[in-house]
């Protein structure tokens, strides 16, 4: 298991001595171009700085003499949790393809599709055919729909020329 | 233009008609003859797309293999036939698809000569409209591609067959009524008498209005047959209704005759209107593309996944025409034709399992690739080019379409592009709860796909690795049209 490790510690190695070279190749090459540098001058500090505690804590909970060697992690039940599940990236992924793309979005677009645009036509289609029967209904002989009908019309020409 | 010496696209047409006419003239009781009768006139309109396909002079570009008869002189209306680099493509996966859904459906029993006929009929219009460059022949085989597929989804269908055969044929014909109206005016707005694509083409035939009026006309038309939203819930449920060799030419073919027509009749003769409703076309192509991805997602039923999947895919199509460039062009043609065979092998793959499992419903199936690992790998294929993986046909079409799309609209193309991560989506999510976890005890004893029965899928499924190795073979064909094309605009 160490040695996939050790090989990319090695590479690693090789390319920092090898800084200069490479970033000399690739300017040559305008892959890449020159940071303006100066402005973080208090990085190279902070890292070294953050390495240096880590050695210390390192030292302090597993290296000294009489250590309980138990991280400090492992005694906050909160830290330790979150390392454990990873942060809690996979819950949250699960979380936002539930609630989010199938619970919200997918079934919206779905009942959308079904209810709104399906439902749309399915209420004109049955529109038609409900005009249909009532057409039909007005030609079945019966005197008084005639009647009706020619009242009805009468009372829209009127409107329409009248008023 | 360049005369045919012989007449390869009417062959094409006959060989459709004289398998239509021995089926009719072969007793139904013999099942396996009619089967191999199909078969053989299937194989040679395949062998004439595969020959005009090569046969084509790529560096002479333009039309070739032209026939060109008068028939209603009075009407100006030409039986006017020719290949170009747009059509070749569309032609060859006709071919392609009409000969893998005859082998398809090898196993049918139930009324197996009409099946047959019925399906002669609907591939015989849609060769016919691709070839045709006259707009009244194009409205008149696109109208006879309708008619079968009423039949062959009423009689052959499954699942809510009359619904979805029914829903199907409004929609369709609410599109040809939309059409018609356009072609008559172009036809009277010309002045010229005639129906000749080549002549009304020419610029200053239509005026700017005229051209905007019969573009929305035409776009809406026949976008409804190539699935734009929101016009493209025929789609689905016809894809799940449809027995699956018409499934694979109604979203393998049928539905490119929507995009095709788009481009030969509907940009070809208002390009003024093409460009003044592009913003339009790429609103509605957009919203289909991330829509259909969603809708997919949520779905229960195989069918309705691939057919979510196809309005998603179309698109594409739909967002490439809306570039207004050649790239854009180039990568709607060649995801037509890419589309085509990806979508007749999932439907082919579908096909082998429900005949077995008797199911569509995910749920249900699971762990299919330890009972049927041939029949699941042309699954996993097909749906790895859905996702637009390199290597395979889809990825080139997809690719052209996008970058075409970045230049163009920027953020509706990074939209199209986040809908292929739920794309893929629904498609691993797909192809893990069918094929792979526990398998079905029930399903164990089910045998896998032959030799014999894996032709057909086995054809498409090289097509789709043939082309997506080696995309300039379309792409090439494609550009002879497509760059003409755009220095002819005004």
């Amino acid at each position: 298991m160490g040695w996939p490790l050790i090989v990319l510690a090695a590479i690693t190695v090789v390319l920092g001595f090898l800084e200069g070279e490479l970033e000399n190749f690739f300017i040559a090459q305008q892959f890449i171009r020159l940071s303006s540098g100066g402005h973080h001058a208090w990085l190279p500090f902070a890292a070294l700085g953050a390495a240096g505690l880590g050695v210390v804590l390192a030292w302090v909970e597993y290296g000294r003499r009489g250590a309980s060697r138990i991280g400090f992690v492992e005694k906050i039940a909160p830290l330790n949790n979150l390392f454990a599940q990873r942060w809690y990236i996979d819950h949250f992924y699960r979380r936002f393809l539930d609630v989010f793309i199938y619970g919200l979005v997918s079934r919206g677009f779905a009942n959308n599709d079904n209810k709104v645009i399906d439902g749309g036509i399915d209420g004109l289609s049955k529109a038609t055919v409900a005009s249909g029967r009532f057409t039909s209904v007005l030609h079945l002989g019966m005197i008084q729909y005639r009647l009706l009908t020619i009242f009805v019309v009468v009372v829209l020409l009127a409107l329409y020329f009248f008023l | 233009m360049e005369y045919a010496n012989f007449p390869y696209l009417s062959a094409i047409l006959l060989s459709c008609i004289a398998g239509l006419l021995v089926i009719l003239f072969t007793p139904e009781e013999r099942q396996a003859q009619i089967k191999w009768i199909s078969a053989v006139f299937a194989g040679i309109t395949l062998i004439l797309s595969v020959y005009l396909f090569v046969a084509y002079d790529k560096t002479q570009g333009g039309l070739q293999f032209v026939e060109k008869v008068p028939w209603v002189v009075s009407l100006g209306i030409t039986y006017f036939n020719a290949a170009d680099g747009f059509n070749l493509p569309m032609l060859l996966l006709t071919g392609i698809v009409f000969f893998t859904g005859v082998l398809t459906m090898w196993e049918l029993e139930n009324r197996v000569k009409e099946f047959y006929a019925f399906y002669f009929l609907m591939v015989l219009a849609v060769f016919g409209l691709f070839m045709s460059m006259d707009l009244f022949f194009i409205f008149i085989w696109y109208d006879v591609s309708l008619f079968p597929m009423y039949l062959l989804i009423a009689v052959w269908g499954t699942t809510r067959k009359e619904y979805g055969a029914m829903k199907l044929t409004l929609y369709l014909l609410a599109g040809s009524a939309l059409v018609l109206p356009a072609i008559v005016y172009l036809f009277v707005g010309s002045g010229l008498n005639t129906f000749d694509i080549t002549i009304l083409m020419q610029p200053g035939t239509f005026t700017p209005y005229q051209q905007k009026f019969a573009f929305i006309l035409l776009y809406i038309g026949f976008g409804i047959l190539a699935g734009v939203w929101p016009f493209h819930t025929w789609s689905p449920v016809g894809h799940v209704a449809a027995p699956h060799a018409v499934s694979m030419v109604h979203a393998g073919v049928l539905m490119k005759i929507g995009g095709f027509a788009i481009l030969r009749v509907g940009i070809f003769l208002c390009p003024e209107g093409w460009q003044h409703w592009a913003q339009l076309m790429a609103v509605l192509a957009t919203i289909g593309i991330v829509y259909g991805a969603f809708v997919g997602l949520s779905q229960k039923d195989l069918k309705y996944v691939i057919g979510y999947s196809s309005v998603s895919h179309m698109g594409i199509v739909g967002l490439g025409l809306s570039t207004l460039s050649a790239d854009g062009l180039n990568g709607a043609v060649f995801q037509m034709f890419a589309h085509g065979v990806m979508t007749a092998l999932f439907f082919s793959a579908v096909g082998y399992i429900y005949d077995r499992t008797h199911t569509k419903v995910i749920a249900e199936l699971g762990g299919l690739s330890r009972i049927m690992p041939v029949a699941s790998t042309y699954f996993i294929v097909a749906a790895m080019a859905s996702m637009g993986i390199p290597c395979l046909a889809s990825f080139w079409g997809e690719l052209m379409v996008f970058i075409a799309a970045f230049k163009t609209y920027p953020l509706r193309g990074a939209l199209a592009v986040c809908a292929l991560v739920v794309s893929a989506l629904f498609m691993l999510r797909v192809v893990q709860r069918t094929f792979y976890g526990p398998k079905s005890e029930k399903f164990a004893h089910l045998p896998d796909v032959p030799f014999s029965l894996g032709i057909p899928r086995m054809i498409l499924l090289a097509t789709l690795v043939l082309f997506g190795l080696f995309p300039a073979l379309i792409f090439d064909m494609i550009e002879t049209a497509s760059i003409p094309f755009f220095n002819g605009l005004p």
